[in-house]
């Protein structure tokens, strides 16, 4: 019975995928996240599933980061689908997100119950190229390129890792479980190779300039489950291959440390600087990203800790999701419909919850993370207070943005779509009550409470003072360079391949004459051989050839 | 009637027998037409599976015929060659489907399945070679009998594509002539035999070993269009697309390069090769086809010539898995073999059926054909995620069979890189053309659109081909670890050459 | 089975005078006597394989007085060649000739050609030789000039001079050996024959004036334009049989009668002209505009190949390494002669359909001819020498013949050779594929295609793959 709900929670969305092409299936997305509940709920932690006769052998299971990740995700897929199932409108284009959707469900799925090297990789892979069509779907210019640099990102990222992972099979003598995987450390350049890979996925700053356009302009349900559940697949791939408890990778969680802090630093002044709030969002994304590697940083370079630590940051994994995942789906519904005034609400309390305010999901998550910290982590815990003091400015400038932007129209929301969306937001508000405790959810009030200060002293300031329109149509905070960058190597490919084509057509025609002097000179040459029909050289030639053969033989050579 | 020694001769007269019947039908006998055809090729499948039985039970299938003293052909089955008469047969079927359904009101047809037959019994014949000067025999017969169908359709263009081709092809010919000529005269007649027969001869010959070595590669290599020998591919293109498929997928460019396994495997041995440094220099040629090939496609606007850059490009995999010394690496290469063989039928079959349907011939021109003809067009995609390496499609494992077999073999540092820089690039020319397909609008007319849309999107007879074939490049992938697997199958392929 | 040799003889003979008796009924009697002669001929072969060399004394006189017939493999196999070639084409030719006038003058001396061929095949003596060669080649000139145009008679007439040249030389070496060695007969003299002045005169003489009549290069001008012109069926035999009837005798007298006085470098001569053939015959092919032109050409070449071979028989030490070689060297005279016939038999087709043989126009007629294109596609097979035709196996030989004794050279001519052969025949091949419908039914005319088409397979497929009993047949007598 395990078994077959542990091959039913990739199997079910892939199986659907195929089916979606029949009119009037536009519900069927939503049953396809449940055996992952199921499976979170039923499955015993421990149960494996082993499939020697799939691909290169193939291993399922579920262990508690398992467990979790199917949690929070399969509920942010579950939401996401009832949501889109509720907005998406022209039948075709419908028919087609709902196939990539289901597909990149089946891959996410899928890596997470997944407990080898290849069967976590082939998830991984069907998951990165299925996001593909979901940032495509819109089909303007916009989204082609956003959706072209995302696709050569991730592929970039899977290159990468597909060499890793032969690598460590070569290490380990073929073997692709985990469970031999995580029996010795990798080899120096192989954890390079997954942290870059993994950390393209997980946009460590440097290597996240995918992200914020891929989230301009996906549809809603598509950034929500992006944003939410698959973002995490980096770190569930650290978490898979780098084994913690290990004393050869203090080093290397090191660097994880200063990457993290960048990255948090990064996204949170980066988003301050956006117009828009997709990109604010986007930018946050990046920056609570860096927390989660900060302490996958943290886990490596404290081995003892380990353990402890990496349960936190799993925790805080799943607030992140759902948090972020309900802001988008939130504004999603401002971005159709304008600003309902339950979504307002909704939206306020999600804000609170990513800032980490007391009574909110974050609160618990933040102090589950310093909690597991050990005593030699002090800048961390700092590092990590002042995070929480940016995010609540970011999410505040957020709400502004909202508020700004609203559209006028005010009318009748798809009912689905708000329906599962608040059914979310209830859920982040309810379960930390669930399984904090008391003092967990008071954690974080000063920094949320200065963050809130300054937001209200901001937005006084700006009230009174005119504002002035920054130069950033981008949104990128990269943008501009980059944009250049990528016209010089155009100019460059066109220039080399118009070089190409040149050379070549001039040895073509150089060959050309060659050869048609060469065929003249010989077609010359055998006419005027007609003259052999001349008797005289012909009687020449005989006579020579006759007196040449007796010579050699009287010489008796 | 000895059933051991008449197997392999069956085997190859299954094709050839209806192959010269048809040549004296009646144009207009299309029944009778089908029927050799389609029967021709189920007896052969049913021939060949009894083969598949023998030999993984070690039974020995030979037949000898003396054509001079000293010169004898041998049909013989080992296991290499049953991995080449299968997929010659399974795919034979699968493109006589097809070819009767895009030939359907075509000029020339009993030529054209005369030819046809009479090139998967080259094919098999080529596959059942027991010997050097057999091989030698069916591959220049090979050339021969493709000839007509590349030059078919009887344009200007088409005669000229032939003319190339065989330019090209008889060229290699003879200097694989004058390599074998060569090597009989130092050793004798060289039989196949696992692990090599040239490892005993004195050191002496070593020198001349060596460039007999580099004729026969020569040879061979051009129609396993090593670069700069692949000229011809590209002007081979205007053939109609059955017979790009089997050119590509199975008779031709297989064929090269399967002589180039024979050569390393069987006649020399690899651990020899190695020893006679040669094994670097092939693989540097292929490492160079593959990256050349790679390239070459992305500037190509027609769809079958990026597809055939595209072949240029894989089929060098296989040389580059027998250049990797080790068991590991030459599973790589000869289930490569299989994989690109299955993947490549695809794409081609899906290529002609957009020319046949809609008359679409250019990249530029798939603008939203996943909605008209999705079924070709998720066939196409499948194939396409195959050769870029996406598992779970069966490029995926061969590629991780070479990725692996580098790493042991201690050559990781240039395989690798040539390895994922050959993907990327795959990645760069398929990925836009399945955007296009379905993430662009239609324009507003298709360029010539033969077959109206029905139920089916376009006639049974085009369609099922790439589904089915699209279907076994899944599987060969999915289910490559069950037995009788292709993967499987070249397990066994090393462990006996490398007498494990 | 030595009375086959006589009626080999006799029965051409009174056929020849039969058709010039009864004009009326020629062509009966003429496929009649072919039958018959066929049929004798694959007698003397089957006798010459079961009870080995068979000789044949005239009128009882011993060897050395009177007339011998002798037949060794060699013999055999040729003859063999001849019988079925003139019977293929001259089913043809009762097609080919429409106006009765044409048939009185052709049979009689075709049927004498034949004769002529089978007696110098058959005879024992180099006087013997000496008059089959000149009946051969007054018939053969009688022949060539049946075309009737003025280019005919130009060609026929010098085919003629340089015929009776030939001739003369060639006896002018029979007398010097009769004077130095009192014997004719080719046994004793094999035996008796000594390196000297006599010898070496002798064999310069007739070596000189048969290249002259196997028109080897530079001595080949009279070829292509006598082949060309003539009717279809007798530039096939003219290709097929004549030329190589005087390459027989050099064969024999430079292998058999004068294996002492030949030496290697005397043997390299003759290759080197036969390379020049090679590839000047090739050459000349590929530039060629009539389709006859190109096949005359061909011929030119092909003889090349054959010569090839000498220096390599005299460089291989006596032994299997030698046989190899030679049999390799009849399998390509043998295949030469069925691919040479077809082709000038299919070549004939063409021209009778079109009006013409120019190859830059062959377009429509030649997709209308489906067999006759295939007749020429599988004859061009054999003349490019690939697999499985016989000669693959003869040039294989002629490859591995090289490639043992070091002559390098020999190798990059016959590969040069035969790419170039490749493309003349693709050439004409590349016509076949056009726009023009498919006819319905392949074969249209039977008695014109069959035998064009079955001499062509012969080349092709037949004499490979059922040729290993040529080496053994050679074993025998030599």
């Amino acid at each position: 019975m395990n078994t077959f709900i542990l091959l039913l929670v990739w199997l079910l969305p892939l199986a659907l995928a195929l089916l979606a092409g029949q009119r009037y299936a536009g519900w069927i997305t939503v049953i396809a996240p449940l055996p992952a509940l199921l499976a979170a709920a039923v499955v015993p932690v421990g149960s494996s599933v082993s499939l020697p006769w799939l691909l290169l052998g193939v291993e399922l299971g579920l262990d508690n980061t398992g467990r979790v990740f199917l949690l929070f995700s399969g509920l942010l897929w579950l939401v996401a689908s009832l949501y889109a199932a509720g907005s998406l409108a022209n039948e075709h284009k419908a028919m087609r997100f709902r196939i990539f959707f289901l597909l990149a469900m089946a891959g996410n799925l899928g890596l997470i119950v997944a407990q080898d090297s290849v069967s976590f990789y082939l998830g991984f892979t069907l998951m990165g190229l299925a996001v593909y069509g979901l940032i495509a779907h819109p089909a303007s210019q916009h989204a082609r390129r956003a959706a072209r640099r995302y696709l050569a990102w991730t592929i970039a990222g899977e290159m990468l890792l597909f060499v890793a992972i032969v690598m460590l099979a070569m290490q380990h003598g073929g073997a692709l479980a985990f469970t031999v995987l995580q029996s010795s450390p990798p080899a120096g350049f192989v954890v390079l190779l997954l942290i870059i890979g993994f950390g393209i996925k997980l946009a460590l700053p440097g290597l996240h300039l995918w992200l914020p356009q891929a989230y301009a302009v996906a549809p809603a349900p598509a950034v929500a489950v992006m944003s939410g559940a698959m973002i995490k697949a980096g770190l569930l791939g650290w978490l898979r291959f780098l084994p913690p408890g290990d004393a050869a990778l203090v080093s290397w969680g090191q660097a994880l440390l200063v990457a993290g802090v960048t990255g948090i630093c990064f996204g949170a002044i980066a988003g301050l600087l956006q117009r828009r709030p997709r990109l604010l969002l986007g930018y946050s994304s990046i920056s609570k990203m860096g927390v989660l590697t900060s302490g996958m940083g943290a886990a490596l370079a404290w081995p003892d800790a380990a353990s402890v630590i990496i349960g936190a940051v799993v925790i805080y994994a799943a607030h992140h999701a759902l948090v972020k995942g309900a802001l988008f789906l939130g504004l999603g519904l401002v971005e159709r419909d304008g600003l309902h005034p339950w979504v307002l609400a909704g939206l306020v309390f999600l804000a609170l919850a990513l800032a980490g305010a007391p009574l909110t999901s974050g609160a618990f998550a933040k102090s589950e993370l310093t909690a597991s910290l050990p005593q030699g982590a002090q800048n961390l815990l700092f590092i990590l207070a002042t995070s929480a003091f940016a995010t609540t400015l970011l999410m505040a400038r957020f709400l502004f943005l909202v508020w700004k932007q609203r559209g006028s129209k005010t009318s009748p929301l798809p009912t689905e779509s708000l329906i599962a969306w608040l059914m979310l937001v209830a859920i982040i508000a309810i379960f930390p009550f669930a399984i904090a405790e008391a003092d967990q959810l008071m954690a974080n009030m000063v920094p949320v409470f200065l963050g809130v200060l300054l937001s209200a002293l901001v937005l006084l300031a700006a009230r009174r003072l005119p504002m002035r329109a920054t130069s950033r149509t981008h949104g990128s905070a990269t943008g501009r360079p980059v944009l250049r960058c990528r016209h010089t190597i155009r100019d460059l490919a066109r220039r080399g391949e118009l070089a190409f084509v040149t050379v070549r057509a001039t040895f073509n025609s150089w060959y050309e004459r060659t050869q048609q002097a060469v065929a003249q000179r010989l077609i010359q040459l055998s006419r005027s051989s007609d003259v052999g029909t001349r008797w005289q050289l012909a009687g020449s030639l005989w006579l020579g050839i006759g007196g040449l053969l007796l010579t050699v033989f009287i010489l008796s050579i | 009637m000895n059933w051991d020694t008449w197997l392999l001769v069956l085997v190859v007269a299954s094709s050839l027998l209806p192959g010269l019947v048809i040549f004296f039908l009646r144009e207009d006998s299309h029944r009778l037409r089908t029927l050799l055809n389609l029967a021709g090729a189920i007896f052969k499948l049913v021939l060949v599976g009894i083969l598949i039985w023998g030999v993984f039970h070690e039974h020995v299938y030979e037949t000898r015929w003396t054509l001079a003293p000293g010169l004898d052909l041998v049909l013989h089955a080992d296991t290499l060659s049953v991995l080449f008469v299968t997929l010659s047969t399974v795919l034979w079927l699968v493109t006589t489907v097809y070819a009767i359904g895009y030939l359907e009101n075509a000029a020339h047809r009993s030529r054209f399945f005369g030819f046809f037959s009479l090139c998967v019994s080259a094919t098999v014949g080529l596959a059942l070679a027991g010997n050097l000067f057999t091989f030698v025999i069916f591959f220049e017969l090979l050339t021969l009998v493709t000839y007509p169908l590349v030059a078919h359709r009887g344009t200007p263009e088409a005669v000229r594509g032939a003319r190339i081709y065989l330019t090209y092809t008889l060229g290699g010919g003879m200097l694989l002539l004058i390599g074998t000529v060569w090597l009989y005269v130092l050793a004798g007649p060289t039989a196949f035999v696992e692990g090599g027969v040239l490892s005993s001869l004195p050191a002496e010959y070593h020198p001349q070993l060596k460039m007999i070595f580099v004729l026969l590669i020569i040879g061979l290599g051009v129609k396993a269009a090593l670069v700069p020998l692949h000229g011809w591919l590209p002007h081979a293109m205007v053939a109609p697309a059955p017979v790009s498929a089997l050119l590509h997928a199975v008779a031709v460019v297989k064929a090269g390069a399967f002589g180039i396994v024979r050569v390393v495997y069987d006649v020399y041995g690899v651990n020899f090769t190695d020893q006679l440094g040669l094994l670097t220099g092939l693989g540097i040629a292929a490492a160079i086809t593959i990256v050349y090939g790679s390239v070459m496609a992305l500037f190509q606007d027609n769809l079958k010539k990026r597809l055939a850059y595209s072949t240029v490009s894989q089929v060098s995999y296989i040389a580059l898995g027998t250049a990797i010394l080790g068991p590991i690496g030459t599973i790589g290469g000869i289930v490569h073999l299989v994989h690109q063989g299955i993947m490549k039928i695809t794409l081609f079959f899906a290529a002609g059926n957009y020319a046949e349907t809609l008359g679409i011939h250019k990249v530029s021109e798939m603008n939203g054909v996943g909605r008209r003809m999705p079924a070709t067009t998720l066939a196409f995609s499948i194939a396409a995620l195959g050769m870029i390496g996406v598992p779970p499609v069966a490029g995926f494992v061969s590629k991780w069979y070479l990725g692996l077999g580098a790493l042991e073999a201690g050559m990781a540092a240039w395989v690798m890189p040539v390895l994922i820089i050959s993907s990327v690039l795959n990645a760069a020319y398929f990925l836009p053309v399945l955007y296009r397909a379905w993430f662009r609008d239609p324009g507003p007319a298709w360029p010539a659109e033969h077959i109206p849309a029905a139920r089916l999107e376009t006639s049974a007879a085009l369609l099922w081909p790439p589904v089915v074939t699209a279907i076994l490049a899944l599987a060969a992938g999915l289910f490559a670890s069950a037995p009788y697997s292709p993967l499987e199958w070249a397990t066994l392929i090393a462990e006996r050459e490398y007498g494990l | 089975m030595t009375d086959a040799m006589i009626w080999l003889v006799a029965l051409p003979l009174a056929g020849a005078l039969a058709t010039l008796l009864l004009p009326r009924s020629a062509t009966a009697a003429a496929i009649g006597t072919g039958l018959a002669t066929t049929i004798a001929a694959g007698l003397l072969l089957f006798g010459v394989a079961t009870q080995g060399a068979q000789q044949y004394e005239i009128g009882g006189w011993t060897a050395g007085l009177g007339i011998a017939l002798r037949a060794d493999g060699l013999s055999a196999l040729l003859l063999m060649m001849t019988a079925l070639v003139v019977l293929a084409a001259s089913v043809y030719a009762s097609a080919y000739f429409k106006r009765p006038f044409e048939r009185a003058r052709f049979w009689p001396l075709w049927l004498l050609l034949w004769t002529s061929l089978n007696a110098l095949l058959l005879s024992g003596d180099l006087f013997n030789l000496y008059v089959t060669l000149e009946l051969l080649g007054l018939s053969a000139v009688a022949l060539a000039s049946l075309g009737g145009k003025h280019a005919a008679v130009e060609a026929a007439l010098r085919y003629l001079y340089v015929g009776l040249l030939g001739s003369m030389m060639f006896l002018a070496g029979v007398s010097l050996i009769y004077a130095g060695y009192g014997t004719l007969d080719l046994a004793t003299l094999a035996r008796v024959v000594e390196p000297g002045p006599v010898a070496w005169s002798a064999l310069a003489m007739m070596t000189a004036g048969l290249l002259l009549k196997t028109a080897l290069f530079p001595l080949h001008f009279w070829l292509p334009p006598a082949h060309a012109s003539a009717p279809a069926p007798v530039s096939a035999v003219l290709s097929a049989l004549v030329v190589k009837a005087a390459f027989y005798l050099v064969l024999r007298l430079w292998l058999d009668v004068f294996a002492n006085v030949v030496t290697p470098v005397a043997a390299n001569l003759l290759g080197l002209l036969g390379a020049g053939a090679v590839l000047w015959g090739s050459w000349r092919a590929l530039q060629a505009e009539r389709l006859k032109l190109l096949a005359a050409y061909s011929t030119v070449a092909q003889l090349g190949y054959l010569f090839l071979f000498f220096p390599l028989l005299l460089a291989l030490p006596p032994g299997p390494a030698r046989d190899l070689a030679a049999g390799g060297l009849v399998m390509l005279a043998l295949t030469h002669g069925f691919a040479k016939a077809g082709l000038f038999l299919a070549i004939g087709i063409i021209q009778q359909r079109c009006g013409h043989d120019t190859i830059r126009e062959l377009g429509g007629t030649a997709q209308r001819l489906p067999v006759t294109i295939f007749a020429i596609a599988l004859a061009g097979v054999a003349l490019i020498g690939l697999p499985p035709s016989g000669a693959f196996l003869g040039k294989w030989q002629l490859l591995a013949g090289a490639v043992a004794t070091g002559q390098w050279w020999w190798l990059v001519v016959t590969a040069i050779g035969s790419l170039l052969a490749a493309a003349y025949i693709f050439r004409v091949l590349g016509h076949a594929f056009g726009h023009q419908p498919y006819p319905n039914q392949p074969v249209t005319v039977a008695r014109d295609e069959w035998p064009a088409l079955l001499l062509a397979a012969m080349a092709a497929l037949v004499l490979g793959l059922a040729g290993a009993s040529v080496w053994e047949l050679l074993e025998i007598g030599t």
